[in-house]
């Protein structure tokens, strides 16, 4: 089963606050992160300048957002996933949920379907669309043709047929370069992709190829890993900066949020990437080898701030990011053969400010670099309020 | 629309039955609202302590979001949205 919420962030603002019902609602700052189904229809899109959308419609009403309470409507959704279903996979606003073997999946699909959505908008009062398949792919394909507020369903053995007359760039792992590509071949769908051999998709998607060529009949081998290979926590500063102190506080503070995150799950990174987009657009990556043994936000800071050292331009910043990428799974962190007493002391003092955070806030200990933002951003008990937050999985 | 943050202390009358939370009325600035619909709710958390945010519309129209700390029991008022 594949769960979507309509319309997220407007749709939250909606309920919230209930004069928004029916108007057009943008949500984001700078960009249209999400916009209500009325904003839609009078052209407004997601990733469109907010001066954009407010030219094409002057009714719109923007608002910036509030991430936490989006969170919390999201997770109460995503908690009744879990009481219908034993995985469930979430993101942002969508679940994808194995039912396989669940009491769940003995009832009819589309009455099942129909009775948590109803739960969902009474409880939440947000609609959410739902898709119900074999696999990943076409549960989020039938719920992407339902859209919004509906339930669709692909039987079992129906997924070929249901692909075929689909456009290539419906198929999973078939991006916009991709579709641009086959277009230029007068391939636009997938009976016409599906025609082509393997070894001719490899010269295409590489070692994608044989996920395609499964995806293009229907079947999805793909399984999501149970362990996630990078954390990484970026955001845009209010305006374009060039401010050093600033900068690197921002570093400092997106390196501990990941780092904080990293050892909640026992998890060890080899590489440290930073992110940084310039006022211009124009953006770049760099990474280095991360050799410490166990997660600490300063270690991880230093390395952060050298990678940026070498790869800053000294032109305005938008946007920047830490990554901790590589993760394997540790049980116990290594312990150094030197000055064993002072890393003792390191991992207890890194554990007692989790600990602290946990029951307090973040906000409540600001440590190193950070303390430069305090007189520059406002602070909530989950931190520093950025500009736009964002992690992935 | 406005919206203007408030971020007052205030006394509510609420109904606790069946495990749920659901303010009655509110008194802000010796004034009595009435709750007339609560619009939605949800809980956030501040470290330990749960955080009930509810959004309602009193009888005069307007949209007040309140919210009570689960750990000192303070009713909080957040903000109130008027249309402009």
């Amino acid at each position: 089963m594949y769960l979507d919420i309509d319309a997220f962030f407007p749709s939250v603002e909606q309920v919230r606050f209930p004069n928004l019902g029916g108007r057009p609602v943008a949500v984001g700052s700078g960009v249209v992160a999400s916009s209500s189904y009325e904003a839609r229809r009078r052209g407004i899109r997601t990733g469109m300048a907010i001066a954009q959308a407010v030219r094409i419609c002057p009714q719109v009403i923007v608002l910036k957002g509030h991430q936490h309470v989006y969170a919390a409507f999201a997770e109460h959704i995503f908690d009744r996933c879990r009481e219908l279903a034993p995985t469930v996979e979430t993101y942002l606003d969508e679940a994808f949920c194995d039912l396989t073997g669940a009491p769940a999946s003995t009832r009819d699909p589309l009455a099942l379907g129909n009775d948590f959505k109803a739960a969902i908008r009474r409880e939440t009062g947000l609609g959410v669309t739902i898709g119900f398949a074999s696999n990943r792919m076409i549960a989020k394909l039938a719920a992407k043709d339902a859209k919004p507020d509906g339930v669709a369903v692909v039987p079992a053995g129906a997924e070929e047929a249901f692909m075929e007359a689909r456009e290539v760039g419906d198929v999973a792992g078939i991006g916009s370069k991709a579709v641009g590509m086959l277009r230029q071949i007068n391939v636009t769908h997938v009976s016409q992709l599906k025609q082509f051999p393997l070894r001719y998709l490899r010269s295409l998607f590489g070692k994608n190829a044989f996920l395609i060529h499964e995806r293009l009949r229907g079947c999805d081998p793909y399984q999501a890993p149970n362990f996630p290979r990078s954390i990484s926590r970026e955001t845009s500063f209010m305006r374009d900066t060039i401010d050093l102190e600033e900068i690197l506080g921002t570093l400092y503070y997106l390196s501990e949020r990941a780092c904080r995150s990293a050892r909640a799950l026992k998890a060890l990174p080899a590489r440290v990437t930073v992110k940084l987009r310039y006022g211009d657009g124009s953006h770049e990556a760099a990474s280095a080898r991360y050799p410490g043994m166990s997660v600490r936000d300063k270690d991880v800071f230093a390395l952060a701030s050298d990678i940026f050292a070498t790869m800053y331009r000294r032109c305005r910043l938008r946007l920047a990011g830490v990554a901790l990428a590589g993760l394997t799974f540790v049980e116990t962190t290594q312990q150094t053969l030197y000055d064993a007493a002072r890393e003792e002391k390191l991992e207890g003092l890194y554990l007692s400010l989790d600990a602290i955070r946990a029951k307090y806030g973040h906000s409540a200990v600001i440590a190193g670099r950070s303390v430069s933002l305090m007189n520059r951003l406002d602070r909530d008990s989950y931190g520093y309020v950025l500009r736009t937050p964002s992690l992935t999985k | 629309m406005l919206v203007e943050r408030l971020d007052e202390k205030i006394k509510v009358r609420a109904d606790f039955g069946g495990g749920t939370i659901k303010p009655l009325v509110f008194m802000r600035r010796g004034q009595i609202h009435k709750v007339v619909k609560v619009n939605c709710y949800w809980m956030d958390r501040e470290g330990n302590a749960k955080i009930h945010y509810f959004s309602v519309t009193s009888d005069t129209g307007d949209v007040y979001q309140l919210h009570l700390n689960s750990d000192d029991m303070v009713w909080h008022l957040d903000l109130v949205m008027v249309e402009s």
